[in-house]
């Protein structure tokens, strides 16, 4: 059953099934992409304007599944009020692979950030294609000592894939820092032609070397739960996604804060 | 003429008081979430009697504060910590309690050891109108707890309407409890709930309601002696607990005869409405069960390992239930600043259930994440787990609750649930998929409150006995209650909506639920009026007032008002009168007169 799910999902519609958003970390897992509420410095992929220093590599099987490996490098920096970003994305099946790779540059202005990146999709389909194309995102944040909100369009160029048009995504999240030690976010995930995504995410430091993630997703309704254990520099994060109809998400990630 | 002279009360009240508004029922507070399958039988009873015997804050010990599901773990550590220096609610305010706590508290809590009474007894009389000339149309309940020192003997008895016995269900009890190794002895009719409840828990309760992060997690009382009208699933027999410093050891044993439906003498069900129209259909069959719980118990937690050998006397008419089977299962529960992680995993007729959770946080934000596990056809007769549904095996689900105070009179409370059936069940011919979403914010104001909830439910569902598809069946029910205390009086009004969506079939059913209610409370007296207008295709779910201050689940549908009457008047230091009339006015065959007399020597 689940195979036959997956083969409907990137065979019979695999032109429109390419950059599909997938989570490009463990806790990012945990909390449906939300960003803000993240430390990782995978948050890029979902706005470019948000740039966390770190080095981290992450790995899953979508939903169980031995067939659907996925492997994330991503890498930020940041240098006074300038950040920088390179991501790589490898969504890896005997018949199916997808990479993604990004550059990301942003800029703090006061209580602003803005960044752009640029993304390279290479998607090949075993004796069907194999083609690439550039995708252009773009975000924003704005923040206080208390609330931070951040926009960001994916896609904003409207880039084509063998002339039909990739998917636009607009994010939207607002994130309360409700104590020193939690916070809370709110957001919106909209594809283009897709009805709205609303997501929910806590973050919670319950020691200094213990974070809990959790978040929400309504349709499709989804839980996601993470931990995030760190030590000096290093941390080791796992989370789970659960899915209606397909098994649980398990996700990996090993990182080191610069 | 009585109805008429009623409603003419009911009227005048409301129209001299329609913009006032009240309700500081906590109770429905926690009962807020609406569902078919929704009885809180053991928790409105223990918070009914903690508010006729309130904790003593300056004595209390942490586990009794964990009995008040509105507080977080810190508060409960605050409370602790500060014991000796809180003498009043102002002072609770000053230890950094928050405004919207205390409100929700200060029913069941006191600053001074209360008196205990020797003699407790209530005697309550139903009587349908419709039936005033049928058969036995009665319906009596008695409960007599006597007390002395160490020693509690009780009897409880019931008889349904349409039953010819007074004591057509009876539960006696005797109770000792010491502060030796010798703990507690109960013989006669008892009930048990162990770690999460997957085997051993009260029947009738819920798990999910507007305490998102505290109702979830289980805090029994390990032995209680069985004191609901629930004719099923009750331990008739003795139970004792040793307790050994930080050990404890609970061993039982239980013979009692519950009433099932028979087919060619193997059991097709069980009886749980407690009605006996054949007494050959009453108590026939029996179900022996002993076993032993050893708990180790320690600050920052406790492990508990627990044991049952459970035997049928009749097989089961479906092979997949063992009459006679073994059970046992691992509880834990550990606590460490503001975390708490607790969970179960039983093995029970070959089949396994896990309850796993984690509950986090401060005051101003605290979470719980809960994951359970049940395989199909597990044994669920004594047990009451967390679950989507009453009959909790076949599931597989995680739940995600919140709660946050952004200001010091506002809380949001939310949960987020998401399961599947990975067997099938019995209409649904495949698996399935459900979840829930609720949202439940609440503002005060001065002595106003004005509560807002929001909850969505959606399942795959056959509504008919068709095979060929699944039905996506979508509930979402909005709620605005607002109330305000005026003196002794307190005035609510709600405004409810509710819409069931069959998204296969593109059927929309709505409903629209309005009703007020007048509390006024004097020293010697108290008076409460509610009046309920209802147009709906969908059914509404609320609670009622009974006469002993709990509620009750009323379900309505169609076109309709229906309102209530209560009446408490206390005519000596110890003893109270409480009558009810209840009534449709559609219907006004459908009159319910209830009469109590309780008694407190």
């Amino acid at each position: 059953m689940k195979f036959v799910l997956i083969v409907l999902l990137f065979f019979s519609t695999s032109l429109f099934c390419i950059d599909l958003n997938l989570s490009p970390s463990a806790n990012l897992n945990a909390v449906f992409n939300l960003a803000l509420i993240s430390d990782s410095p995978s948050a890029s992929i979902q706005n470019p304007a948000i740039i966390n220093a770190g080095l981290e590599i992450s790995t899953t099987y979508l939903f169980n599944m031995n067939e659907l490996p996925l492997y994330n490098f991503h890498f930020g920096y940041r240098y006074l009020k300038l950040g920088f970003h390179f991501g790589s994305s490898i969504l890896e099946h005997p018949f199916y692979r997808e990479i993604i790779n990004n550059i990301t540059l942003n800029c703090e202005f006061r209580n602003f950030e803005a960044g752009g990146s640029v993304r390279h999709i290479f998607n090949e389909v075993a004796g069907y294609h194999s083609t690439s194309s550039l995708v252009f995102d773009g975000g924003f944040v704005w923040k206080n000592k208390h609330l931070q909100t951040a926009f960001s369009v994916k896609n904003f160029t409207k880039s084509k894939f063998e002339n039909v048009e990739l998917p636009i995504f607009y994010l939207w999240e607002m994130c309360y820092l409700v104590t020193e030690k939690s916070k809370i976010s709110l957001g919106f995930e909209k594809q283009n032609q897709f009805d709205f995504s609303i997501k929910m995410g806590g973050r919670y430091d319950v020691f200094q070397q213990l974070t809990i993630y959790s978040g929400y997703q309504y349709q499709p309704n989804r839980i996601g739960v993470g931990l995030d254990f760190h030590l000096e520099n290093y941390n080791l994060e796992y989370s789970i996604q659960t899915h209606q109809f397909l098994g649980i998400t398990h996700y990996v990630t090993i990182g080191y804060a610069l | 003429m009585s109805q008429l002279v009623m409603r003419c009360k009911i009227c005048c009240v409301l129209g001299l008081f329609v913009f006032y508004v009240f309700a500081e029922d906590i109770t429905e507070n926690i009962i807020s979430t609406e569902s078919e399958i929704n009885y809180a039988t053991e928790l409105s009873e223990n918070l009914e009697f903690l508010r006729k015997t309130p904790i003593d804050i300056t004595t209390v010990k942490i586990k009794e504060l964990r009995e008040l599901l509105w507080l977080s773990e810190t508060e409960i550590q605050k409370i602790i910590f500060h014991q000796k220096e809180v003498f009043k609610l102002a002072d609770l305010r000053k230890i950094g309690i928050n405004e919207i706590t205390i409100s929700e508290i200060q029913d069941y809590i006191c600053f001074q050891k209360q008196e205990n009474y020797e003699i407790s007894q209530r005697l309550r009389l139903e009587l349908k109108e419709k039936n005033a000339k049928g058969k036995s149309c009665l319906k009596t309940y008695q409960r007599t707890i006597v007390t002395s020192e160490n020693i509690k003997f009780g009897l409880l008895t019931q008889k349904d309407e349409f039953e010819h016995s007074l004591i057509d269900f009876y539960a006696p009890f005797l109770e000792f409890t010491q502060d030796a190794i010798l703990r507690k002895i109960i013989l006669g009719k008892y009930r048990l709930a162990l770690g999460q409840g997957i085997l051993f828990a009260p029947k009738l309760g819920i798990s999910k309601s507007g305490a998102t992060t505290t109702l979830p997690m289980k805090n029994f009382k390990s032995l209680k002696p069985y004191t609901s009208s629930y004719e099923i699933w009750f331990m008739n027999g003795f139970a004792t607990q040793l307790s050994w410093e930080s050990f404890s050891l609970i061993p039982f044993y239980s013979n009692a005869k519950f009433s099932a439906n028979l087919a060619n003498d193997k059991i097709t069900s069980f009886n749980e409405s407690g009605l006996h129209l054949d007494d050959l259909e009453k108590n026939n069959v029996s179900e022996k069960i002993f076993g032993s719980s050893f708990c180790f118990e320690k600050d920052v937690g406790e492990i508990s390992l627990n044991f049952a050998k459970i035997n049928f006397d009749h097989q089961f008419e479906d092979s997949a239930y063992f009459a006679n089977y073994s059970a046992v299962s691992l509880d834990f529960l550990f606590h460490r600043k503001e975390l708490s992680i607790f969970g179960e995993i039983a093995n029970s007729a070959e089949k396994f259930g896990g309850i796993m959770g984690i509950k986090f946080g401060e005051d101003k934000f605290r979470q719980l994440i809960l994951t359970r596990f049940y395989e199909k056809n597990f044994p669920t007769w004594n047990g009451h787990a967390f679950s989507s549904q009453s009959k909790f095996d076949n599931e597989i689900g995680v739940y995600y609750g919140l709660t946050i105070l952004p200001f010091s009179r506002t809380k949001i409370s939310c949960f987020f649930d998401v399961w599947q059936f990975p067997q099938t069940q019995y209409f649904e011919k495949m698996p399935t998929v459900g979840s829930e979403e609720f949202l439940q914010i609440e503002h005060k104001f001065g002595k106003n409150n004005v509560r807002f909830v929001l909850q969505h439910k959606n399942k795959e569902k056959y509504i008919k006995l068709e095979e060929t598809l699944i039905r996506d069946f979508q509930r979402t029910t909005m709620r605005l209650d607002f109330w305000q205390k005026i003196g002794q009086m307190r005035l609510k009004t709600r405004g409810e909506f509710v819409a069931e969506y069959l998204q296969n079939e593109q059927i929309w059913e709505r409903g629209i639920l309005a009703f007020q209610q007048l509390k006024w409370k004097q020293e010697t007296f108290e008076t409460i009026i509610q009046i309920t207008a209802y147009h709906s295709a969908v059914l509404h779910y609320m609670y009622e007032n009974s006469v002993d201050g709990m509620m009750e689940n009323t379900i309505l549908s169609g076109d309709g008002i229906c309102s209530f009457l209560l009446l408490k008047y206390k005519f000596s230091p110890s003893m109270q009168l409480q009558f009810k009339i209840s009534e449709d006015w559609q219907q006004p065959k459908e009159t319910k007169f209830y009469l109590q007399l309780v008694s407190n020597l």
